[in-house]
């Protein structure tokens, strides 16, 4: 357990050096900050003009565009995890280290997983300073399963991330697998149900974005969780055996 | 002895490939088996019985096993060197691995979806539980109740609150969601004419639900609960709309629409029969061209005063050409129910065709609950007089225009195509197009539109105007709704008014510039240090 920490801790400070991470924070920052001006001022020229709709809530101004975010956030922070390593050899060193194989994927996943969690405690902001301006306030429950929401989402597509980044020697590869993988989870999983009455209550629930979306709305259920709990460890387990598999090559 | 024996093992080697061309054939069998299999499952093909499929299936992948267990049995050495290769051993190792791993995670994933665990509800309003008539009547079920959902698209909602219904049934509540586009003949066969409708089964009886609530499914289970024939009369005789006419013109898609929620329709031809039938819930006069005698006039009166149900869609003699005959009906009306027949044609100068009139507002009445918030058109209709309340009977508006339209009296006009409100001559708005009256001594109610296109196959599916006459219908044959969900309202939560512009400049400025900014120059300061760094 400790060298997972280690290897999280080196990684989680390696991102505070990367460009990338800043650029990921930066898009998720200034896209939810702009929608939630923007879900204000359109809101209040609505009462200007004598309606009274909702007010915005922090699921449609924070947590639903960053979770569009993570679509791309997460094949950006991942692709180089383990890619690196194999392109520039220090691989080798690794597995000759006194590590495991799944200490080394856990570890490698883990830091980007923190680095994202640092970023949502900075969008907290949104939620904090919407809650003045709404009366009688947000629903702070609903609020706390969007984000929660969000997490699971975020572990889920990391793990997939590093899975494919524990394949690929070349990051670009590794970026492109992961980005249609969670593509296809998030948008296209559901599409085989209207067409394959057989199989559609199968492809709904594979649809990634289904068991988001009813977090997001404040109803967790335990199968939105094993979903990305399962996606998490399926990500992390698949990446563990391609490290193994190199290994024995 | 030895040497025999030694050949014979020998022998027996040397046809131990045999047992592997056999589980190859099994394997290939297999295959193709299971493609079959994939192909009856996705339905692309059908087959009267399928069950000699799956026994092929399960024998060829028997022969596999059985040939590799005798090829094990008769050459254990040369199985024993391939595994404990070092190829072999990780990749089989990796590959049993991988096997159990996701055997797991399946098994757990279909588990958290079949078990009967309650989702938390996150809200603070309690938006996603099940109110507590709901729970009292999936209690009271006695007899399993399976709902089909027909959707082209699944609702999330919808599947959550099915969901719930069923977790709290206690096994029994159960749902399927079917795409009528891809399986008609099951449509078909619940008779559901439109997407979006909920047939609930019980036993050989069933009931659909055309606009799918919470409140919708718990009162269409009631009326599982407590069977009843409900027989509803749609008069002939004066020209009005055909139920089994398939034209524009025609109701059909109200008279499959009530069946599907057990009414038996029949039609009732006054001046043959003479009366009103006994078992009669209600009466629809459905757009006569003619007016009634004040004989059929006195025997609805009678109806009425027993506790009876009318149902008048009525047309504006301006469009039928009665305007030099007197109306009975609309006479007895005024002068009993408070609802009073304008002659003239509304209009409405919120479309661009200003003789369809649309719902600007509703009231506050069963009736109109689950429509508030949809339209409802009613083309070349007649305005509606709502009379000084009476003691014995309430007379409630359903249905009203917007403040600019205008009751025009006068034919040439419209004719003309010069219209103009004439004050004292047409009728000011805002007008009232539909109201009911209700007498709670005798339990008589009489509704009544002042259009009757609104209702037929042309405009049915148009927005709310299915909903309004069907919901009409159901009012008037007393299946309103049984029960009234307690569900407390959503928290209405609203900008706070000290939002200002200075605030939204404020905020852009820290939420558009500044934080992004901020990472900004951590990125650039950390680029620095690392270059600094070397």
């Amino acid at each position: 357990m400790r060298n997972v920490w280690t290897i999280a801790s080196r990684e989680y400070r390696h991102y505070f050096l990367s460009p990338v991470a800043y650029i990921v924070a930066f898009l998720i920052l200034m896209l939810a900050g702009t929608l939630f001006v923007f879900q204000i001022q359109r809101t209040q020229s609505y009462i200007y003009q004598g309606y009274y709709p909702p007010a915005p809530t922090a699921a449609s101004s924070v947590i639903n565009p960053t979770a569009f975010m993570m679509l791309f956030a997460a094949p950006a922070l991942t692709m180089r995890l383990l890619s690196e390593e194999h392109r520039s050899g220090t691989i080798e060193l690794l597995l000759t280290a006194p590590v495991k194989d799944w200490e080394l994927v856990v570890g490698k996943w883990l830091g980007a997983f923190l680095y994202m969690l640092t970023v949502f405690v900075i969008t907290l902001i949104i939620p904090i300073v919407l809650n003045r301006l709404v009366e009688p306030g947000i629903d702070v429950k609903a609020t706390l399963a969007g984000y929660i929401g969000l997490i699971l989402l975020t572990a889920a597509f990391l793990a997939i991330g590093t899975a494919f980044s524990a394949m690929f020697n070349n990051q670009f590869a590794s970026f492109f697998a992961t980005l249609i993988m969670i593509v296809i989870l998030w948008w296209m999983a559901a599409w085989p149900a209207n067409a394959i009455q057989n199989a559609a209550s199968f492809f709904n629930y594979l649809h990634a974005y289904a068991h988001f979306d009813s977090m997001v709305k404040g109803s967790i259920a335990l199968k939105d969780i094993v979903y990305f709990l399962s996606l998490t460890v399926i990500g992390l387990f698949v990446g563990t055996t391609a490290i193994e598999i190199r290994r024995w090559q | 002895m030895m040497a025999k024996k030694r050949s014979r093992k020998t022998t027996i080697k040397n046809y131990a490939y045999i047992a592997l061309i056999v589980s190859g054939v099994a394997l290939l069998a297999s295959a193709l088996f299971g493609l079959f299999k994939l192909v009856l499952f996705l339905d692309l093909y059908t087959l009267q019985n399928d069950q000699w499929v799956n026994t092929a299936l399960y024998i060829s992948l028997g022969m596999i096993l059985v040939g590799l267990a005798v090829y094990a049995l008769i050459v254990p050495e040369k199985v024993r060197d391939f595994f404990a290769g070092r190829q072999g051993r990780y990749g089989s190792n990796a590959a049993i691995n991988l096997i159990a791993f996701f055997t797991i995670i399946v098994i757990a994933n279909m588990w958290a979806y079949a078990a009967p665990v309650e989702d938390l509800d996150f809200t603070e309003d309690l938006q996603h539980t099940l109110a507590p008539e709901t729970l009292d009547t999936l209690r009271l079920l006695r007899e399993p109740v399976h709902a089909i959902a027909f959707y082209t698209q699944e609702s999330t909602q919808i599947r959550d609150l099915l969901e719930n219904m069923e977790n709290s049934s206690n096994g029994k509540f159960d749902f399927e969601f079917v795409n009528p586009d891809t399986n008609p003949a099951r449509a078909l066969q619940y008779e559901v004419t439109s997407d979006r409708t909920i047939v609930l089964v019980m036993g050989d009886r069933r009931e659909s639900v055309t606009y799918p609530t919470e409140q919708a499914i718990v009162n269409a289970l009631m009326r599982l609960m407590n069977p009843g024939e409900r027989i509803v009369y749609f008069l002939t005789g004066h020209g009005e709309h055909s139920l089994e006419a398939t034209d524009e013109a025609g109701l059909s898609r109200l008279q499959s629409t009530l069946i599907g929620k057990n009414y038996v329709l029949r039609t009732l031809n006054l001046l043959a029969e003479n009366r009103i039938p006994a078992d009669a819930q209600a009466l629809v006069i459905a757009g006569p061209t003619q007016t009634l005698s004040a004989e059929e006039v006195d025997l609805i009166a009678q109806y009425l005063e027993q506790g009876g149900s009318l149902i008048l869609l009525s047309e504006s003699p301006l469009s039928t050409g009665n305007t030099d005959q007197a109306d009975p009906l609309a006479a007895y009306l005024a002068a009993n129910w408070n609802i009073g027949l304008n002659n003239d044609i509304v209009i409405d100068p919120s479309l661009d065709q200003v003789l369809i009139a649309v719902s600007a507002s509703y009231g506050d009445h069963p009736i109109v609950q689950n429509i508030q918030t949809t339209n409802t058109y009613y083309p070349v209709a007649r305005s509606l007089t709502i009379g000084s309340e009476t003691a014995d009977v309430q007379t409630t508006t359903l249905v009203s225009t917007v403040n600019r339209a205008w009751g025009e009296t006068n034919l040439a006009e419209i004719d003309q195509g010069y219209l103009q409100f004439n004050a004292g001559a047409d009728t000011p708005g805002p007008l009232v197009l539909g109201a009911v009256s209700e007498n709670p001594t005798t339990g008589g109610r009489v509704i009544v539109f002042g259009d009757s296109d609104f209702a037929t196959d042309s405009l049915f599916d148009v927005y709310g105007n299915g909903n309004m006459i069907v919901n009409a219908i159901d009012y008037a044959a007393g299946q309103e709704e049984y029960i009234t969900l307690t569900r407390s309202e959503p928290i209405n939560r609203r900008l706070s008014d000290d939002v200002k512009q200075g605030t939204i400049l404020i905020l852009g400025a820290a939420f558009i510039c500044l934080l992004p900014l901020l990472i900004v120059v951590g990125g650039v300061a950390a680029w620095l240090m690392r270059r600094a760094q070397g």
